[in-house]
């Protein structure tokens, strides 16, 4: 059957409504699949994402007309589908938009493939607009639901993870109308492919392949690991992969941070050198979320379990935090006191003259000779000098965001510094234990050491004070009695350096240590061991007085009234020692002569009164302090139990009441004028 | 008008259609002039309806795809390498499909079922599979090789399946002369490589000492996207191993497990590129056959050809390791050095050494090592005297040759500068010998005293100076820089890690001992104490001579004095004796203040280098300045 074709010059209007009721399913045979037609004509579009309109030749038979109208929104359906799926196949929109844009393509081919059974339809006769309208009642419906998806997503540009959320919203709102349901699933099952390759990858292998930024995690790569910095992992692992939000799925959403840590650890133990053994497994979309859910979770237990026990067996991460312990909370006793034999000379100088190299090779010799011998991690262990004493460093952090910031941001080195005020241990670790001991916790570590080692090298002075006063034994009784006042003075500050120091090790470390060690033997995952590691220092710090600004300050003023007393007594030895017995004993000899390399630093301010004007203003000035201390803590809320193992110190400095007692005798004016002062 | 109302049936149309869809044009349907597409004839197509020129407006556009792939096969005449040849194959493949459907779409025509529209679904499928082959085509019309192969795998980026698989279709196509040429170069060590596409090219360098440094390199532009530069280099090492095995090491031993490897990269080698798990496996095997042939080279140069020893016996002969050795070759060299250099003859001095090597522990050595040492000249200038120009080199031929060449001239300059400071030592302690032996023989001459007690401290300063840098160079730089060596090349993984180790090794020693560029100012004033040193040596000798000529003078003086015939001395010989010792007390006063003069020169010198070293930024040469001057001796303003 060969037909001729119908010019276009026909106006319609010539032609009866039967016949022309043939023409306009052949127009529209055309138009519903895009192309022009003699009768209806497409209007151009004024935006791209636009809904097409058509306009009807005027000349048509009113009541065909509105049939037409009535089939014609599924040509604009068409339109935007088609539009979407050529514009979305491009690389630029993402591969969820690629994948979605091909199913829908695949919907349109099946559209076209209806169109022409209807031209078949046609050709034989059988095909009138009644028909027509019934025959696309299918089509118009779900060409209409696909139309607004893409309508959706062409208005919020979405790609990615949002255009998944998007289907998934739909799916969502569908539930009644399950073959509209049905669709939409089979869209997003084919929009997911691609998300769910990257997320496979990501979880099974901590590898992103994503090269649109579609994926939930961005790789904020820096540096590759070779040349990372140690210290560079404090920042590595937080900043290093990181969750877009806004390119989370829906589905997703309870589930992204364990998706993260996931690929995270899996990077870590690669990293490492270490293979992966586990398979990449196909994730896919379907309308019960279990079982996507179930692989991520699966996935997160063999990495995290991977990743713990790389670090605490291959790793020995507990050695690694015990060997820490005995160097940086002073645990091995033995040690520190041969470093501090070795070293006390050298730290006692300004900084500025002491030669790192020199201390490193004390500590070297320390570690050696003591029982640090036998620790396999000793040689990761190095000296530091740093450029502020501990108490400007806390004031400067404690000060962090309130209004005194400003003040401690541009605290220069104001005076010089001791060698001891600025002596710190640091530690060298690697990777991947450096993501423990990352650059905040080592700086906490060093707080703690700085706070207990000071504390230990005025132990150290006022010992040595209490050794050569020893030679008193020998003075006249008579004589003796003019120093007892010193040596009651001496012996009330060793008492309370002692108890400080006790009360912090024994009182504050040990039981903190004792949990954290129960805490890390139950951990399941590397960031339980950071919390716990983290939880631990702030204790420690918070516990040992280091984060209250106003009990440092009383404290690093009572060690300091203890170093002058210290230096005050080493001086003025030789004088009373000379003329009580009128020549040095031999023995003594050599204790004074160590006794002068102190005397050297430090002006005699002090020595302008006499002896025992000088030992009762330190006794006074000291017994302030140590008064301001004690109240300074039993003003402390009692009942807000942060500070609840601070009493104990308040006890134990305040043993049978015996400053309690004096303070009503002093009466509390007096007190108060003297601490001001 | 006539014309309009022949009109054109549907199947003539449909029939024009077909023919356009392999790019022939018909009565109708007409080629565009200046382009691949197609456009309907002005004149005849005033006859067809908006309806039909919509279809055939759509349908054409696959004519023009199918043209436009075509030309892209058609130009592949030019010699475009054999990747882009397999990329030709492959389109010209997918045409051959595409022909097969127009071919059943005739077929269906001649049958009457088509009509246009049928036709527009038939052809959507193929249509986006030329769309996107010809976007492939079009992305890589200008490249070749791994360009190409990057092009390609771009492709994959693409999250549409029916993309995905296309763009793998083509990429393992392409990647399979690459896989060959990678297999071959990876097992074989053989390059072939006609249009330079491969990322590895080799060099027209025919000797054989070249060969590990420099005859082969990366060519970056040529790198595959999947493949990191640092993979490109573990390849090109593997390769480069392998070259080395057969033209260096004559060993012509197949690698293990060759097969396996072949299958596994003619296999998973393009599957890998798909699937991300499969490249892991891919990337391990590369590892794998990079670490296996690594260690084989470095293997067969540690036990066949004795690397290590090679090292430790240049250590050895050439950085003065061997004390003994070095001090009594120095011993009898010093009569032939002191010569200039011109009258120096190598056998000589070959002789000097072969005796020096029989005499000492050298001895002991093994026999190979001690017959590749021998004495070199370098070129000598006009005034130099033997000390110089003399060199001991080591001559390394063979595979081991190859790795050291390159190192030659550091070592000489190492043994130049080396050499130097042991003349120092010896000269000074040769003084000391002479300087105990005479005092006791000029102990009557009291007015020498002065003399030589100058000469005693200053010849003691220099000996500080000297042992202490010797002590330094020795111990401090060359023992703890061969240590270092000695724990790295214990742990290398693959001979470049060996290179690497005694490279870092030679120029930490190079720096250490101060013979690098930035010392220069420290070589200046060495130089000038050395020079003192060696004037003094000179000084001395006259002094001695002069005094025994002075000694003999008085003996015989007295002789006659106490002659037995009592006769005494005549005036003449009082008055020549009296001038005589008149000379010789000048000659005494003026030696003397010549010395104490060269003592304030080598105080400032030696205080200048401790300056400088004090000023260095290295932590060892700050603590040799503390050693020269450990007590405060020269004072530093």
């Amino acid at each position: 059957s060969s037909r001729t074709s119908i010019t276009t010059s026909h106006p319609i209007n010539n032609i009866p409504a039967t016949s022309q009721e043939n023409i306009l399913i052949n127009d529209l045979l055309n138009i519903l699949i895009g192309l022009p037609a003699n009768y209806i004509e497409a209007q151009e579009l004024k935006d791209p994402y636009e809904s097409r309109e058509f306009i009807i030749n005027e000349h048509v038979d009113p009541s065909l007309r509105q049939l037409v109208k009535q089939i014609l929104p599924l040509a604009s359906h068409y339109s935007i589908v088609q539009r979407f799926t050529e514009e979305k196949m491009r690389f630029e929109f993402g591969q969820v938009n690629n994948a979605l844009a091909e199913c829908m393509s695949a919907i349109i081919v099946d559209y076209t493939l209806f169109i022409t059974q209807l031209e078949s339809e046609f050709q034989s006769g059988n095909l009138t607009l009644h028909k027509m309208w019934y025959y696309i009642q299918k089509n118009f419906h779900s060409l209409g639901i696909v139309s607004d998806i893409a309508t959706t997503i062409n208005k919020s540009e979405s790609c990615g993870g949002k255009v998944l959320s998007l289907l998934h919203e739909n799916i969502a709102g569908y539930i009644g109308d399950s073959r509209a349901q049905d669709l939409c699933v089979t869209l997003m099952q084919a929009a997911c492919v691609p998300y769910m390759k990257m997320l496979g990858m990501w979880i099974y292998k901590g590898i992103i392949s994503d090269p649109i930024h579609e994926f939930l995690v961005e790789d904020n790569e820096v540096v590759q690991k070779e040349d990372m910095p140690v210290d560079y992992s404090a920042d590595y692992w937080d900043k290093k992969y990181t969750i877009r939000r806004e390119r989370i799925p829906k589905f997703l959403e309870p589930v992204f941070g364990i998706i993260l840590k996931a690929g995270k650890y899996l990077n870590v133990i690669r990293q490492c050198g270490k293979s992966l053994s586990n398979k990449v497994q196909v994730i896919e979309y379907k309308k019960e979320e279990k079982h996507y859910i179930e692989a991520i979770k699966k996935a997160y237990k063999y990495a995290s379990e991977t990743l713990l026990d790389l670090v605490m067996k291959e790793q020995d991460l507990l050695g690694r935090l015990r060997s820490v312990k005995h160097y940086f909370l002073l645990d091995q006793g033995d040690f520190i006191v041969t470093f501090l034999t070795l070293c006390e000379k050298v730290l006692s100088k300004d900084v500025a003259d002491v030669v790192q190299a020199r201390l490193d090779s004390l500590l070297d010799l320390a570690l050696r000779l003591s029982s640090a011998v036998n620790d396999p991690y000793k040689d990761d262990l190095r000296t530091e000098l740093l450029q502020i004493d501990l108490l400007t460093q806390m004031k400067k952090i404690l000060s962090i965001e309130t209004y005194e910031e400003q003040n401690y941001r541009s605290v220069k080195k104001s005076n010089t510094l001791l060698a001891i005020e600025s002596f710190s241990f640091s530690y060298e670790v690697r990777w991947p234990l450096s993501l423990i001991f990352n650059k905040n916790s080592l700086a906490c570590y060093q707080m703690i050491f700085r706070h207990l080692f000071y504390c230990k090298y005025v132990e150290r002075m006022v010992c040595q004070v209490w050794r050569s006063n020893k030679v008193a034994k020998s003075f006249p009784l008579s004589a003796a009695r003019q120093y007892r006042s010193a040596f009651a003075l001496r012996q009330r500050m060793l008492h309370c350096v002692q108890n400080l120091e006790y009360h912090m090790m024994v009182e504050v470390i040990e039981p903190h240590w004792c949990v954290f060690l129960q805490k890390i033997s139950k951990v399941s995952n590397v960031d339980e061991i950071l919390d716990c590691h983290n939880h631990f220092l702030n204790m420690c710090l918070k516990d040992c007085m280091l984060t209250i600004t106003n009990l440092l300050v009383i404290i690093t003023k009572l060690l300091s009234i203890c170093v002058s007393f210290c230096k005050f007594m080493q001086r003025t030895q030789r004088y009373f020692v000379e003329a009580e017995l009128g020549s040095l004993p031999n023995s003594f000899c050599e204790s004074f002569n160590q006794g002068e390399a102190v005397q050297q630093d430090g002006p005699n301010d002090a020595d302008t009164g006499s002896f025992e004007d000088s030992i009762a203003k330190y006794d006074l000035e000291f017994t302030a302090t140590l008064m301001q201390l004690l109240d300074l803590i039993n003003n402390i809320d009692r009942k807000d139990s942060d500070h609840d193992r601070l009493f104990n110190l308040l006890y134990r400095l305040d043993f049978n009441s015996y400053y309690t007692g004096k303070f009503h005798r002093m009466g509390l004016d007096h007190l108060k004028q003297d601490a001001s002062g | 008008r006539q014309t309009l109302m022949t009109g054109v049936t549907e199947s003539q149309l449909i029939q024009e259609v077909i023919y356009s869809f392999q790019g022939i044009e018909g009565r109708v349907i007409r080629k565009e002039l200046d382009g691949l597409g197609f456009t309907i004839d002005a004149k005849l197509g005033k006859s067809l309806t908006p309806i039909q020129k919509g279809l055939i407006e759509r349908l054409v556009g696959v004519g023009f795809l199918h043209n436009q792939l075509k030309l892209h096969c058609d130009e592949s005449d030019k010699q475009i390498g054999l990747i882009g040849q397999s990329l030709i194959a492959i389109l010209r493949d997918e045409l051959t499909n595409y022909y097969q459907l127009i071919a059943s779409l005739q077929a269906q025509s001649n049958k009457q079922e088509l009509t246009l529209r049928r036709m527009v679904v038939w052809v959507a499928e193929p249509q986006l599979h030329l769309q996107w082959l010809a976007y492939i085509a079009e992305q890589c019309s200008d490249k070749k090789g791994g360009a190409l192969i990057s092009a390609v795998h771009g492709f994959l980026q693409h999250g549409s399946t029916c993309v995905q698989k296309l763009a793998e279709k083509v990429l393992t196509a392409v990647c399979r002369p690459l896989c060959l040429m990678l297999s071959k170069w990876l097992l074989d060590g053989e390059l072939n490589d006609p249009c330079a596409e491969f990322f590895i090219e080799a060099r027209s360098i025919n000797t054989d000492e070249r060969l590990w440094h420099d005859k082969y390199l990366v060519r970056k532009a040529m790198i595959p996207s999947f493949i990191s530069l640092d993979q490109a280099t573990k390849i090109l090492a593997t390769g480069k191993s392998i070259n080395f095995l057969r033209q260096v090491c004559k060993d012509n031993e197949e690698m293990p497990g060759r097969d396996a490897l072949h299958k596994l990269f003619t296999n998973t080698f393009a599957k890998a590129l798909f699937a991300p798990e499969q490249s892991i496996e891919l990337h391990t095997a590369l590892e794998r056959v990079y670490r296996e042939t690594s260690q084989r080279v470095l293997d067969l140069l540690k036990d066949n050809y004795r690397l290590l020893e090679h090292l430790q016996s240049m250590r050895r002969y050439l950085l003065l390791g061997q004390g003994d050795f070095i001090r009594h070759l120095m011993e009898l060299l010093v009569p032939e050095l002191s010569q200039p250099a011109a009258n120096l003859y190598l056998h000589t001095l070959s002789a000097i050494l072969e005796t020096a090597i029989r005499v000492t522990n050298a001895q002991y050595e093994d026999e190979d090592t001690l017959q590749r040492l021998n004495v070199n000249l370098l070129s000598m200038a006009k005034d130099d005297s033997g000390w110089d120009v003399f060199i001991l080199g080591y001559h390394a031929n063979g595979p081991v040759g190859t790795i050291l060449q390159p190192t030659n001239s550091i070592y000489k300059c190492l043994f130049g500068g080396l050499w130097k400071v042991k003349r120092m030592e010896f000269v000074l302690s040769n003084m000391r010998k002479q300087q105990i032996t005479s005092n006791k023989l000029y102990r009557n001459i009291k007015e020498m005293k002065p003399v030589t007690h100058a000469i005693h401290i200053l010849a003691s300063e220099m000996i500080h100076f000297l042992h202490q840098t010797q002590y330094y160079f020795l111990f401090e730089v060359l023992e703890c820089s061969w240590a270092e060596m000695v724990k790295q090349v214990n742990q290398a993984g693959s001979l470049d890690d060996v290179i690497t180790a005694h490279n870092t090794f030679l120029s930490s020693v190079q720096s250490g001992v101060l013979l690098d560029l930035n010392s220069a100012n420290f070589r200046l004033v060495l130089g000038l104490i050395f020079n003192q040193i060696l004037s003094l040596e000179s000084l001395q000798e006259t002094l001695y001579m002069t005094a025994s000529k002075a000694k003999e003078q008085h003996e015989a003086y007295k002789k006659i004095c106490c002659s037995k015939d009592g006769f005494g001395v005549t005036k003449e010989e009082e008055q020549q004796y009296k001038k005589q010792l008149l000379n010789f007390h000048h000659f005494l006063s003026s030696t003397r203040s010549q010395v104490i003069h060269w003592s304030t020169m080598f105080r400032e010198n030696v205080v200048k280098f401790i300056k400088l070293l004090a000023a260095s930024s290295n932590m060892n040469l700050q603590l040799l300045s503390t050693r020269l001057n450990f007590n405060g001796y020269y004072t530093i303003a």
